[in-house]
């Protein structure tokens, strides 16, 4: 199944999808050393996000989100790639000089698509996925 | 995205690879979220320096970037401990020596350090202006109280920014995106800090990223001290730049809500939930007020509350406030706060500093945001109580 959406930051990857249905703020909600959900009340805690195609439905909380973004990546533990309902520039920014592909605004609800596990090809050149 | 002949030179990296890099950014997320152009502005506000939250990467990230200097009025959020005072709260050497680093970099490129998280004190904002600030609550502030255009920058963006002396026009910088899209009813009283932020946190979970127009029971009018805590609670719970809130926002009696989906009702008891959820009980290494850092009334009232009662703190108190504001502090206050265990700290607060090293693990607080990080970053227990509550936990009012 293919599902056009908008490219934000480009960029190719495929993996295991994790879903989060709440929305995310790096900064409290995943420790940047390790890639693991830590929110106390998240219903995914103790979750990797690490090579996953990570799903959630928009970033909140924390202008440095974006910082936790990039050490994850320099901390070899961020997701494959990011893809939202709608980003917002905390995500945005951080996925820029992570160099990590996001996409968001897809023609369907991703949420109510894509499950955990599933396998997901992101398109960030062409502007699509494929969900396997 | 329509680029000046200025500005793609600096992209083609005529004036350095750190401009260069900066531009190559805000070009990317301006042409991400469809800006036409850039738009120059008069103050640029940069987040996420304090080295707990950013670690070697962010460290190593603002020192490649610090040989060239900012092109406006910049100034900086807060660090992990008070650059005066530093010593007797077991901040390790190397936190020390990293903390500063960061710091020393700012300085270089021209940044004001003034480790604040309410920078509109040290520089208001004024109608219409476009500002680049990173730290959600002043974001929050400064389009909801002062009509000021500023989207919610990324702590690298804002930097980025301060770099470039201009951000996207896109977002909070175009009048067509500042519309209400709910109501927030909020039938309760606001009378205090926790109250205030714990009903902003409410507004930003339900809202969403639709920004709201509040009314609540009780004017907010005159009243900003309550309107800072709970820009700050909505800053926490959503991605939402600002409010409308009525009798406050300059936006307010022109608000077109004609776009307006939903009418949320906020009771006493949607708030008391959040006191449940955040209610631990026993002893307290730290009561902590200053979340947003505090303004001079603040703490004036904290000094009025602690002359009624005449006890020496039974836990230590910390009170969070900017360098700039502190200098207005009586000293006769400063002293009497000394004399009853009431420490005032400036340019940091607890979620930016270490505090496993620090040896704090049990805070009481009247701000929704310090609960909500402190349990998920640091994995501290915390009570949420009103301001007085705060204080008479603090001064052993066992009676």
């Amino acid at each position: 199944m293919i599902i056009r959406g908008r490219v934000l930051v480009e960029g190719y990857a495929e993996g295991e999808v994790l879903v989060s249905k709440e929305p995310i703020s790096f900064l409290g909600d995943i420790d940047p050393k390790t890639g693991i959900i830590v929110r106390k009340d998240h219903p995914l805690r103790g979750l990797s996000i690490k090579d996953k195609i990570f799903v959630f439905p928009y970033g909140k909380g924390s202008t440095v989100g974006s910082y936790i973004i990039y050490q994850l990546a320099k901390n070899n533990v961020a997701p494959k790639a990011i893809l939202n309902i709608k980003s917002e520039p905390i995500i945005i920014i951080g996925c820029v000089i992570s160099e990590i592909p996001l996409m968001d605004s897809f023609e369907e609800n991703i949420l109510e698509i894509v499950k955990n596990g599933d396998y997901v090809v992101v398109n960030g050149r062409e502007g699509h996925i494929i969900v396997k | 995205m329509y680029l000046t002949k200025e500005e793609e030179k600096i992209l083609s990296g005529e004036y350095g690879p750190e401009y260069q890099k900066a531009m190559k950014a805000l070009v990317k997320l301006g042409e991400a979220m469809g800006a036409e152009r850039l738009i120059n502005i008069v103050h640029a506000h940069i987040s996420g320096i304090s080295y707990r939250n950013i670690g070697d990467a962010g460290l190593e990230f603002i020192e490649e970037l610090s040989k060239v200097k900012v092109k406006v009025f910049s100034t900086c959020n807060p660090a992990g401990f008070d650059l005066e005072f530093w010593k007797p709260l077991n901040i390790p050497r190397e936190f020390f020596v990293k903390q500063l680093r960061i710091i020393n970099a700012l300085s270089r490129m021209g940044v004001k350090t003034t480790c604040t998280c309410t920078p509109y004190y040290v520089r208001e904002p004024s109608f219409g202006e476009h500002l680049a600030w990173g730290e959600s609550s002043a974001v929050l502030y400064a389009n909801t109280v002062y009509g000021a255009r500023t989207n919610r920058e990324g702590g690298p963006s804002s930097l980025f920014a301060a770099l470039i002396g201009k951000t996207p026009y896109m977002g909070m910088h175009l009048s067509e995106n500042r519309k209400p899209r709910v109501i927030v009813d909020a039938e309760v009283s606001i009378e205090e800090q926790a109250y205030a932020s714990t009903l902003g946190f409410i507004i930003g979970d339900l809202a969403k990223d639709r920004i709201p127009y509040v009314k609540t029971k009780s004017s907010l009018n005159g009243k900003l001290d309550l309107v800072k805590a709970m820009c700050a609670g909505v800053g926490t719970s959503s991605p939402l730049p600002m409010c409308i809130v009525e009798n406050v926002s300059p936006e307010a009696k022109s608000a077109d809500l004609s776009y307006v989906e939903e009418k949320i009702h906020v009771e006493k008891y949607d708030l008391e939930k959040y006191f449940a959820k955040y209610s631990y009980s026993g002893d307290f290494d730290v009561v902590f007020l200053g979340c947003p850092h505090l303004t001079l009334d603040e703490v004036v009232s904290v000094w009025k509350f602690i002359s009624k009662e005449k006890a020496k703190a039974k836990y230590p108190v910390f009170l969070a406030i900017s360098r700039h504001m502190y200098s207005k502090i009586p000293r006769n206050v400063l002293e009497e706060f000394m004399k009853r265990g009431i420490r005032v700290l400036r340019d940091t607060c607890l979620v930016v500093a270490p505090l496993n090293k620090m040896r704090i693990s049990t805070v009481a607080t009247n701000s929704i945001k310090h609960a909500y990080y402190l349990e998920n970053i640091h994995g501290v227990k915390v009570r949420l109580c009103k301001t007085p509550e705060c204080l008479k936990l603090a001064l052993g009012a066992d009676s």
